[in-house]
């Protein structure tokens, strides 16, 4: 067995086997047939998705995938799901960034100094997602309205877990001018969120 | 008088620092003076919390949309549109060779390379890191060698003077090709290595960077005080300093336990369970979180292959007075009750 498969086999052995179908779960038939006609539509693209966001591994995104889909299985409340593959991909996605040591150490070292176990969880719930839908509505409006540069950025730091320094070896900007960019990015996107709180009439 | 939104920015920076605070954190390396002072700006005012709240809270809800897809497309379109004159600037050259790594840690053993690189050295810094599970040789274009223990990252800047390489995390082993007029220079959070030609191995854990020689001689330094803060060591022995550059000990080295990990097997005699935990979780994409300070403390002699990490957690609770269970995303070692 090459090197790497013997990493693959402990990988695959901790996220879950590979099968040709979902995951087994204690769920309805009609659940279960929901969940398997997912993974049949959507594996693949989302394997594309994640090979592009984060390589070919370890941990390799048929992993990622197939982690996700088990993560899926698993949620007792997908009633309020409304876009399953974007749940899917959200999932996985947070998988792939919890794999980066650095993501992982940002996250525990945030979550300490707020006191707040959710800022390192950052779980993907559907729950509190349907409860900040209005939220999120205002968040996906007021990316459009962000430069190209600036959902580039915002993309590679907080959805591909990049560093300034990788993304000014790719794209060519200065790191101080990637981090004035995302500054003012944020800005934009809690302005859109939040705007009560930004003229102090909340907390 | 009612002030519009950007007056009010302007009187109060909180929240732009906040941001600022938000990507440095997230989107680079902070070190342990910029970890103090973040620190220490958080505490100086309820308003920083506030806003460091706020900007955090957007950034959670990034992850929590239904556009990510279509916003990593966008992005990788207009790459692929548009593609880089950087990304052609290395045309690395596929050769093989064979070395030895360390006669103390793998005397017979020898190594297969692939991808040695020419060319001249980079104006910027070269990344090469190990994903999990994986143990990865690096060849450099002066004929260092270094070999990557899992999830583990440097960064290599050669200049005309010096070589710099930065172990961002994990654990290496250099096998340094000697130059004595071109000294390098390893650093781990602000503990620094300075050879001009031997082997050794650094560790950078949560908690501290461990040097481990066994060829040759190295001078450990720390960044604060480089006068008082310097310890030479020979082959055969180690240094720890804690991530702030202070040499917390030095003595014998256990070469073997230290540098186990090369030949895929994870060997401790009296480690701290945070440190093995450490290690493992570079193999390991399921992450074992330790609950409590007396569990990390807890002393642990072990020794076990790569392949038997899961067999190594689940037996914990007979050897140790700890349960271990479960949740979907991690493995929770906590105290038994």
């Amino acid at each position: 067995m090459s090197e790497r498969q013997h990493i693959n086999k402990i990988v695959r052995s901790i996220a879950g086997r590979r099968p040709d179908r979902a995951p087994d779960h204690p769920a309805t038939d009609w659940r279960k047939r929901f969940i398997d006609d997912l993974y049949r539509s959507h594996r693949r693209d989302l394997c594309v998705l994640l090979r592009r966001m984060f390589g070919s591994g370890p941990p390799e995104p048929e992993d990622l995938v197939q982690g996700a889909f088990q993560k899926f299985s698993e949620l007792d409340n997908i009633d309020h799901i409304e876009n399953p593959r974007a749940f899917l991909a959200k999932i996985a996605v947070n998988m792939g960034l919890k794999s980066i040591h650095r993501i992982r150490y940002a996250r525990r070292y945030i979550s300490e100094h707020l006191g707040n176990p959710e800022a390192e969880l950052e779980e993907i719930d559907p729950e509190r997602i349907y409860q900040g839908r209005q939220q999120l509505g205002a968040l996906d409006q007021a990316m459009t309205r962000l430069t190209v540069k600036q959902r580039e950025i915002v993309v590679r730091t907080r959805l591909k877990g990049e560093t300034y320094a990788r993304i000014s070896q790719t794209c060519g900007w200065s790191e101080a001018d990637i981090c004035r960019q995302l500054n003012r990015a944020l800005e934009i996107l809690a302005d859109a969120i939040d705007p009560v709180d930004r003229s102090g009439k909340s907390g | 008088m009612t002030l519009e939104p950007q007056q009010l920015d302007a009187q109060d920076p909180s929240h732009q620092e906040a941001r600022e605070w938000l990507g440095r954190i997230q989107a680079s390396e902070l070190t342990a003076a910029s970890r103090a002072e973040f620190e220490q700006w958080l505490q100086a005012s309820p308003a920083h919390r506030s806003a460091f709240e706020r900007a955090h809270a957007v950034w959670s809800l990034i992850g929590h949309s239904d556009q990510i897809e279509t916003w990593v497309n966008e992005v990788d379109g207009s790459r692929a549109a548009a593609p880089d004159a950087r990304s052609s600037r290395w045309q690395p050259l596929l050769t093989t060779r064979r070395i030895a790594i360390g006669a103390a840690v793998a005397a017979s053993a020898a190594l297969f390379l692939s991808m040695l690189r020419f060319g001249p050295p980079p104006a910027e810094p070269q990344r090469f890191a190990s994903g999990i599970a994986e143990t990865k040789t690096v060849p450099l274009a002066d004929g260092t060698v270094l070999t990557l223990a899992g999830s583990s990252e440097v960064k290599v800047a050669f200049t005309d003077k010096k070589r710099s390489v930065e172990l961002v995390q994990g654990s290496v082993f250099f096998d340094v090709a000697a130059k004595a007029d071109w000294p390098m220079t390893v650093t781990a959070a602000d503990t620094h290595v300075h050879v001009t030609g031997t082997a050794f191995g650094v560790r950078y854990g949560s908690r501290d960077v461990r040097v481990a020689v066994t060829e040759g001689k190295v001078l450990v330094t720390g960044a604060a005080d480089f006068a008082s803060q310097s310890v030479a060591l020979v082959a055969g022995e180690q240094a720890t300093a804690d991530l702030r550059g202070t040499i917390l000990a030095r003595g014998q080295a256990n070469i073997e336990a230290e540098l186990a990990w090369i030949k895929g097997r994870f060997v401790y005699d009296g480690a701290r369970l945070v440190d093995v935990i450490d290690d493992v979780n570079r193999y390991r994409l399921k992450k074992i979180e330790l609950d409590g300070e007396r569990v990390r403390d807890l002393k642990i002699t072990t020794s076990f292959g790569a392949a038997q990490i899961d067999q190594f957690v689940s037996g914990l609770p007979l050897a140790y007075p700890v349960n271990v269970s479960e949740t979907l995303d991690k493995t929770v070692v906590s105290a038994r009750r």
